[in-house]
């Protein structure tokens, strides 16, 4: 069985990912990820995305969310290039204030 | 009212519940009810092709949640943008529906299962509202040929992972 490039090349999957973090700007707070297989085994992208206050306004949620995972999605091309399947969590800037989950910050 | 409709509507009613900070306990209940929301009205919308509709019940429990994602797979394609509503072709509304349900899936497996993780209010109603506009889209398109294609496709053999 031939592991993913993204398994094979974490370091190399986590400046990428910095990368896209960097193109967003203000658009998120912080991006943190972790490789490894979802629920059907499948080799999977879990991205834990914090981003500010406002864009969890009702209103604004779906189209803020969508956007940044399609951003994500865009630059990293996480199927086609490192062989995962990507997964979107969000959290606003003061729900990880308050949670301080390292896993979320790192 | 439809069960997948109620499903959804007690989904928000948890999510929405006036309580700081709202328990895990009700994010986990919400996440999971919003993810079997939009597998019972798929799995409901396939179902409805059956003639005999005392059947429909026990045809239902044929669907497997494996076998649906992998169908769903095929119509994500994470690379196309998704437009407004009054913008988006069937394809695009067969996109939300698909992406919606991989992504409720995961997390409904989740929220489940792994008891480890921690939900916040943000993160469920983020996917709530994804799961709202997939049934928006999913009503849209419920009779074009691609979505009542992409119903079939949910009783196909599941595919082989593509790196085993």
């Amino acid at each position: 069985m031939q592991l993913p490039r993204a398994f094979l090349h974490e370091d190399e999957f986590a400046a990428a990912v910095k990368k896209v973090e960097e193109k967003l700007g203000c658009e998120v707070v912080h991006i943190s990820h972790s490789v490894d297989y979802d629920s059907t085994g499948d080799p999977a992208v879990h991205f834990r995305i914090v981003m500010p206050d406002k864009s969890f306004e009702k209103d604004q949620l779906l189209e803020k969310t969508r956007h940044v995972s399609f951003v994500i999605a865009r630059e990293l091309q996480p199927e086609e290039r490192w062989g995962v399947y990507p997964y979107f969590r969000f959290r606003s800037q003061s729900e990880q204030e308050a949670m301080q989950e390292p896993a979320w910050a790192t | 009212m439809a069960f997948a409709d109620e499903l959804l509507g007690v989904a928000k009613e948890l999510v929405e519940l006036n309580r700081v900070p709202l328990e895990q306990a009700s994010l986990r209940r919400a996440v999971s009810t919003a993810y079997y929301a939009l597998f019972h009205l798929l799995a409901g919308e396939a179902t409805a092709n059956w003639n005999r509709a005392e059947l429909r019940p026990l045809l239902g429990r044929v669907f497997e949640h494996g076998k649906m994602k992998q169908a769903c797979s095929k119509v994500a394609d994470w690379n196309l943008n998704i437009p407004s509503f009054e913008d988006r072709s069937t394809g695009d509304h067969l996109r939300v529906v698909a992406r919606a349900f991989i992504q409720a899936q995961e997390r409904r497996e989740n929220a489940d299962y792994d008891v480890a993780l921690l939900w916040s209010r943000g993160d469920v109603e983020a996917l709530i509202q994804e799961i709202v506009d997939a049934f928006r889209s999913w009503n849209a398109i419920r009779n074009q040929p691609d979505a009542q294609e992409l119903l079939v496709m949910f009783l196909g053999p599941k595919q082989r992972n593509k790196n085993g």
